[in-house]
């Protein structure tokens, strides 16, 4: 036997030995594949898309036997397409919903029950640990645990400590609606007839899920309800019309708000702040890492404040919402997405959110951690105690995800058909109770 | 016709015929199925009759859309006629710089829908669009454009206009390519000016072409999505708020598929109308002639 057919012969031998233990190996650490859609991608490079795969490749690493394929999709559309996906019965195994479209959700009845599956099994520890125990109770709905919440937002007031400085306000001092209107016409800049910084960044579209100034002044004022007894909305009143008015007067009598903002979305209101050319402005605390990595006029004067409200007494409220897991009633593999969804709203993915995810930890454990104790998570632990001090959750039974632009229909209205603000407001309230 | 002949015949036929049974009539079909149920939160739920439709007609913001949808179709169709119109004549010769020019009208074409409306919603913006700096270098104070019902709807109109004159030019350079020479001559030789050589000869001969382009340009109207999402969102003030805009929050933002399908029921039925009563009219005016 030449010496070149014995080498043949073994590696021939190795690669026999070898072929079924690699494909064995390879059957064993992924014989199951759960499906995930979600806005985030885990080869992206956003903080919470870098978040998202640190937490797959611990969970992959602690169950070889599991493995999460991601396919991200568009955030604006998430909720419906799993809906619609799972009508058609090619949903995926876990689901990312948004709080707004939680309605959809629950009224589809889609989502499988997460209770039995993950949160019966928690211990008591873990239930004591969660900074927002509202949230879960929010997701539970007529028994049946449709969702758990990964990550909380809230709609947050931006503001800039610098611009405060110059207009020798104290922020702290702006405390009603007349305050911040105030406060915002001291930081507005104008060069002859054009005005290079607004007063305030005002989302005033009709785009959904837009939420503006009158939906937080209303809910403060209603004990933050926007909604009565089986979804009926509770717009056209006495305390809609003020907070319409309120909304319509930074535009046509304090003129802080620019006309154009009939147009403008939260994101671009957002825009606007980061570009420098409004004063202060509203969006998802989502954004907050965005702002900072991109604002020219520097990171360090960016700050979030509490809302103001009509009485001064209470801030604001804080409308919650975020990104929550479900699981498709459909899937084949309820136990192992389970684990996952576990797993992913859990407190060691919770690390990971909120470093490198920039998000507030919903875990006490967490917060407390000595890592997340520097500066720099001073205002994740700022917008936790806002929270903690005003959080308002919308029910998730109900349809809710167009109510804030049925609003901003009522202030177009208002301030450009010259239509009174309780007639606005109640064709507005018949909007909303139509498409529940 | 021979029997071999006919069955060929339909044979060839076939093909066409499915994808029109699949693409046209079974989405027609399904939608009117759809807009006689209560469809919430995409499931189909109980037969209610003409209870959607009934909903329409007493609904102010879908009589509103359909007057925007009419208004802005109409508008839009006479300006992008007009002006594909007034490109065509212009380039219609076989010099390098119609050629080049052509090309360069067609860019907004080609561009994508999208894509264009956000340029056009970028470049209006008062607040942080070109326009106003570009009106501040010529001391022009520009209006907020976007922020007001009359200028947006306006707004709305240059988006179509800008995009589909070059569609128009297109269909009628080529009816226009098609006139023989030879007739322009003979009527040049007997002394016929620029004026009577186009409403004598060329408008008459170019009627088939004319008419295709209008009733093509009139459905894209009546039916754009694009332009109002995108550039307006139906603002402000429901201003620019068109009916296809209209369907697609009620069913994909209201979740509400029955009545958006009733919505698209009636969207086809008056395509279907508008296209008829153009073709009336044309015919009308091309027996008027010759008669």
């Amino acid at each position: 036997m030449t010496d070149r057919f014995r080498v043949t012969r073994r590696a021939f031998a190795a690669g026999a030995i070898a072929t079924p233990t690699l494909f064995g190996t390879k059957a064993a650490r992924a014989n199951e594949v759960v499906s995930m859609w979600t806005f985030l991608s885990p080869t992206g490079t956003t903080p919470r898309d870098r978040a998202l795969k640190l937490i797959i490749d611990r969970f992959e690493a602690q169950n070889p036997a599991i493995k999460i394929r991601v396919e991200s999709q568009v955030w604006s559309t998430l909720a419906e397409r799993f809906v619609m996906a799972h009508r058609a019965g090619n949903a995926p195994d876990i689901g990312w919903v948004n709080g707004e479209n939680m309605g959809l959700l629950v009224n589809a009845g889609v989502a499988a029950d997460l209770g039995p599956l993950v949160t019966e099994k928690w211990s008591p520890a873990l239930k004591q640990d969660l900074v927002l125990p509202a949230a879960n109770e929010w997701l539970k709905q007529g028994g049946r645990q449709h969702a758990l919440p990964i990550m909380a937002l809230s709609i947050v007031l931006f503001g800039r400590r610098d611009l405060f400085r110059e207009a020798g306000i104290d922020p702290a001092s702006v405390k009603t609606w007349e305050d911040f209107a105030r406060a915002a016409a001291r930081m507005q800049r104008a060069e002859g007839n054009r005005v290079e910084r607004w007063g305030t960044g005002l989302p005033l579209s009709t785009d959904r899920t837009t939420m503006s100034f009158a939906a937080n002044a209303l809910m403060g004022s209603q004990g933050g309800r926007l909604f009565g007894d089986r979804c009926a909305p509770l717009l056209a009143n006495e305390h809609g019309a003020r907070a319409v008015e309120m909304e319509a007067d930074l535009v046509r009598r304090h003129r802080v708000a620019s006309p154009e903002s009939f147009a403008h979305t939260l994101d671009d209101a957002i825009e606007q702040f980061i570009g420098g050319r409004v004063a202060m402005a509203s969006s998802g605390n989502g954004r907050f890492g965005n702002v900072v990595d991109r604002a020219a006029w520097g990171a360090t004067e960016l700050m979030m404040m509490p809302w103001p409200s009509f009485d001064a007494a209470k801030p604001g409220p804080q409308y919650m919402s975020g990104w929550f897991a479900a699981i498709s009633r459909n899937s084949r593999r309820q136990e192992a997405a389970a684990r996952f969804v576990d797993y992913m709203c859990g407190p060691e993915a919770m690390e990971y959110w909120t470093e490198p995810g920039g998000l507030v930890p919903l875990f006490r454990s967490v917060g407390e951690k000595p890592q997340f104790r520097e500066a720099k998570y001073d205002p994740l632990r700022s917008l936790a105690g806002m929270w903690a001090e005003s959080e308002v959750w919308l029910p998730a039974d109900c349809n809710v995800a167009r109510t804030f632009t049925d609003l901003n229909r009522a202030t177009q209205r208002v301030v450009l058909g010259n239509v009174p603000a309780l007639q606005a407001l109640r064709e507005a309230e018949a909007a909303t109770r139509a498409r529940q | 016709m021979h029997g071999s002949a006919s069955r060929t015949a339909y044979m060839l036929l076939l093909p066409a015929l499915l994808i029109e049974v699949v693409f046209v009539f079974a989405p027609l079909g399904s939608s009117l199925f759809y807009s006689f149920h209560r469809v919430r939160f995409f499931q189909l739920q109980e037969w209610i009759g003409f209870g959607n439709y009934l909903g329409i007609v007493g609904d102010p913001g879908f009589l509103n859309a359909l007057l925007v949808t009419a208004s802005f179709s109409l508008i839009t169709l006479a300006l992008t006629f007009g002006v594909g119109f007034a490109l065509a004549l212009l380039l219609n010769r076989d010099a390098a710089t119609s050629v080049l020019m052509r090309t360069v009208v067609l860019v907004p074409y080609v561009v994508a829908m999208l894509v264009g409306s956000l340029l056009l919603k970028w470049l209006l913006s008062v607040d942080a669009g070109l326009l106003p700096l570009a009106g501040a270098w010529v001391g022009l104070d520009v209006p907020t454009i976007l922020g007001d019902p009359d200028y947006a709807f306006a707004a709305l109109i240059a988006n179509g206009v800008w995009r589909d004159s070059a569609f128009a030019m297109v269909l009628l350079l080529a009816g226009l390519r098609s006139i023989p020479p030879s007739l322009i001559a003979a009527a040049r030789m007997d002394g016929a000016g620029p004026l009577r050589i186009l409403v004598e000869i060329v408008l008459p001969l170019l009627r088939p072409v004319m008419v295709i382009t209008c009733a093509r340009l009139l459905l894209h109207f009546a039916n754009v999505l694009t332009f109002p999402l995108i550039l307006t969102g139906g603002g402000p003030n429901s201003a620019t708020e068109t009916v296809a805009l209209r369907i697609f929050r009620i069913g994909f933002e209201d979740y509400d598929l029955g009545r958006a399908n009733a919505m698209a029921v009636l969207l086809t039925l008056f395509n279907i109308a508008a296209v008829a009563i153009m073709l009336f009219l044309f015919r009308k005016r091309g027996r008027g002639a010759h008669g």
